[in-house]
């Protein structure tokens, strides 16, 4: 009787998972179908504006409005209602061709996008601006319209249902397990996450309010400007404010990508993360092993000790230093006055500037750098060492086949993170040290968004260069991770 | 040990060694000695003899320090960079106690969709112009909650303070239960004192954060007398701005003598502000290198 039971379960059980899997496939399916007639629609002709001069309706495709190429005339922005359904879609699109599991993507962008068909919708029938009452005049926004909102709301009730139906046989099967399957009767039904999450809310209540100021703050601070990144998009005028700006669609891109500033600043930045690379990655892992050597602990201690304090020293002081340190009568210039430098201030001079500042950060981070290796080394067990001495290895072989391998997964994890961040220079020292002489070696692409942004108040142009450093960023990021994954089973998340 | 006989290679090795560390001691130490010796010394001739300095150039004055002790700017800005320091600080830690408290409970239902969500903003902002502007349409800017509340959470420190939280045995919050705690008496009276040393490590990076910040007040605050101490100096040591020749006014020193007190002001602005910091540090080394092991953990 019992086996039966537990056969019967076992059974329904595999039926279930090949059904969502059929399931899971088909809602990836639809995802991607919704996508594909987004992508249609922006090929279809919407009506934008009116002329100033006819009161004609003007008409332009999705992607000449993305070009930014409707001459000026388009006067305000595509819908921000669309662009977030736009955005939901592309959401899906990842969640159809990447093996994303989660049913959170899925249901959290076919909700939004859904949302924001509909507010679109409902503006639309009360819109003062004539140009969407047009739009949806015309057949095609209508059938376009109506057909993304039904595909929406298809996904979302399908990636509902799958999570609910997944949740509960989780749920159905962890009380089996529980109960045995024997006192479980079968008409037995687990709770419903929307029962937990409502039980769990009614007993622990004070949890929930100690959580908000973290929620609101995120959702306020964190994600409250990602909304301004529209203004890369459009020429942004205070008065009319992000979502209302002209739009420019890729204008600020392509200006940036043909100004000669395009190719110094990410030249700068390259070669700083590469002389980065190259100086002051290696010099803490040297720095580990030699402080490794030293037979005095006392004398040990006091050399990290020192070593650290140069990390303690403010950005801005070190900068106030380093100017004066490196200027024509310097203590530093005049110390290399002694081996033929000319006496010159070295951060006046676009040659030098590379040197001082990957220098400058060696002198702060070095010892504080080493102390994440001078644990990996503390970490290695002297039985090893006495191995290798029994085998008659020097302290030279000692290091090379003892102390090094047991250092290079250490290694490894921070050289991946190190390739991750190859297009990021943080602005801040940047900015304290380099003047307009310099800004031939000197300007990265963080301070040149600094620079056009905070001191021109150019702000769509600021915000463009911007968005695409951080795309590149954080593309990087992600394959440092992969990689640091693959190689290592160590990653960031 | 001492059995094992050592090869002329790498008893001259050990030697070497032990110079060369010595020698990099030294280089880590001269600039902040260079500094003092500076400060204390005769501006008219160390203006005109740059270059190392090992001892001050007599006779030893103490001029430079009362010109910026005397300056009404650089006592507001050290009131300040208190203020922000400890609100700053306080704020920080009562937030982000509570968040992590409460997102480390494993009942509740989305905590990793949550986690995921408040982890991306590590790797994806706004940029600096949006959240720039954000600020001001707040109406935020050159108010002290402008720069506060934009950076009330810090990500890293979240998750560092969650993940100690999640090793806090379940047992014992079910034992506080059962004894009629509510939540907030297991926090403050469970919680916390057992993960004090990730606490000491956190609110110190929170602190160095206060203590050290000085870009976003430079594009917030247009009134000198909220400025933090660091955006003072920022003005003093690297824009030879105004406030230079605040501190350094004709009628005390001397109108041909300004650029050589100038000189004199600016490493005694140097000393003022470090000397807090380095007074502190060998009594929080340890939290400090603890901190590195703790982010070094996966969070």
């Amino acid at each position: 009787m019992i086996t039966r039971v537990n056969g019967g379960g076992a059974a329904s059980a595999i039926g279930a998972t090949a059904r969502e899997n059929r399931f899971r496939a088909a809602l990836r399916i639809a995802a991607a179908a919704f996508c594909l007639v987004l992508i249609a629609s922006l090929f279809m002709q919407y009506v934008t504006a009116t002329d100033q001069r006819s009161d004609e309706p003007l008409a332009f495709t999705g992607v000449m409005m993305l070009r930014g190429a409707t001459g000026g005339r388009s006067e305000g922005a595509p819908h921000p209602m669309l662009i977030a359904a736009l955005i939901a879609a592309a959401l899906l699109l990842a969640y159809s061709s990447f093996n994303i599991r989660s049913a959170f993507v899925p249901i959290f962008a076919s909700a939004a996008g859904l949302a924001a068909l509909l507010l679109f919708r409902f503006d639309v029938v009360f819109s003062e601006r004539r140009e969407f009452n047009f739009a949806a005049g015309s057949a095609v926004v209508s059938a376009g319209w109506s057909l993304g909102a039904a595909s929406m709301a298809a996904v979302l009730a399908a990636a509902i249902t799958l999570s609910v139906r997944s949740a509960y046989l989780k749920r159905r099967e962890a009380y089996a397990a529980v109960f045995d399957n024997r006192s479980l009767p079968a008409s037995y039904k687990p709770p419903t996450t929307g029962e937990i999450i409502l039980r769990d809310m009614r007993k622990h209540w004070p949890v929930y309010l100690m959580i908000l100021p973290t929620l609101i703050y995120y959702v306020v601070w964190a994600y409250g400007p990602m909304q301004g990144i529209v203004i890369a998009f459009n020429d942004y005028a205070p008065k009319k404010g992000f979502w209302g700006s002209n739009w420019a669609g890729l204008k600020w891109f392509r200006e940036f990508f043909r100004s000669p500033f395009a190719l110094r600043t990410i030249r700068n930045t390259l070669m700083i993360n590469i002389l980065n690379l190259l100086i002051g990655f290696p010099a803490p892992i040297l720095l580990a092993l030699m402080l490794n050597e030293l037979t005095s602990t006392g004398y040990k201690r006091v050399v990290q000790t020192v070593t650290y304090i140069p990390h303690f020293i403010s950005l801005v002081v070190l900068c106030g230093l380093l100017i004066d340190f490196v200027s024509s009568d310097g203590a530093v210039t005049s110390f290399l006055k002694l081996f033929g430098f000319p006496s010159v201030n070295l951060l006046g001079q676009a040659r030098y500037f590379r040197s001082v500042y990957i220098v400058s950060d060696l002198w702060q981070h070095l010892g504080w750098n080493s102390i994440i290796y001078l644990s990996a080394l503390a970490s290695i067990q002297m039985e090893l060492y006495e191995a290798a001495r029994i085998d008659g290895a020097g302290r030279l072989k000692q290091v090379w086949h003892v102390t090094l391998p047991g250092i290079t997964p250490t290694i490894t994890i921070l050289l991946i993170l190190q390739i991750g961040s190859m297009m990021s220079v943080g602005y801040e020292k940047i900015i304290l040290i380099y003047n307009s002489i310099t800004y031939e070696t000197a300007d990265v692409v963080s301070s040149y968004v600094y620079r056009v942004g905070i001191e021109d108040a150019d702000f769509s142009r600021s915000t463009a260069v911007n968005l695409f450093n951080s795309l590149i960023n954080f593309s990087l990021v992600v394959s440092a991770n992969r990689l640091s994954r693959a190689t290592s089973e160590t990653s960031l998340w | 040990m001492s059995i094992i006989r050592k090869s002329p290679a790498e008893k001259a090795f050990g030697v070497f060694n032990t110079v060369f560390m010595g020698v990099l001691c030294v280089v880590c130490l001269y600039p902040m000695w260079h500094v003092v010796m500076a400060s204390l010394s005769d501006p008219m001739l160390m203006f005109a003899k740059r270059g190392l300095l090992l001892w001050p150039i007599k006779p030893l004055n103490l001029l430079g320090y009362s010109l910026v002790m005397s300056n009404k700017y650089m006592v507001s800005s050290f009131v300040n960079t208190i203020i922000y320091v400890v609100a700053g600080t306080a704020l920080n830690m009562f937030v982000t106690l509570m968040g992590a408290y409460g997102l480390s409970r494993k009942g509740l239902y989305w905590n990793g969709a949550i986690m995921k969500i408040i982890a991306f903003t590590m790797y994806f902002q706004g940029g600096l112009i949006p959240f720039y502007l954000m600020v001001k349409n707040m109406r935020l800017l050159n108010t002290y909650a402008g720069i506060i509340l934009p950076v009330l959470v810090s990500t890293w420190n979240l998750i560092v303070m969650r993940t100690s939280f999640s090793g806090v045995h379940e047992s014992l919050e079910e034992s506080a239960r059962l004894d009629g705690a509510n939540d907030w008496t297991i926090l403050w009276r469970i919680f916390v004192p057992l993960g004090q040393a990730s606490i000491a490590v956190i609110s110190l990076y929170y602190a160095v954060y206060w203590w050290n910040n000085w870009f976003n007040p430079s594009i917030f605050l247009s009134d000198r007398g909220k400025y933090p101490l660091q955006l003072l100096l920022r003005e003093i040591l690297i824009k030879n701005s105004q406030s230079l020749n605040e501190m350094t006014p004709s009628s005390m020193v001397g109108q041909e003598q300004q650029s050589q007190y100038r000189l004199l002001v600016k490493y005694c602005v140097i000393v003022v502000a470090t000397a807090p910091i380095l007074a502190v540090y060998p009594f929080l080394q340890k939290y400090f290198v603890k901190g590195v092991m703790i982010g070094s953990i996966k969070g």
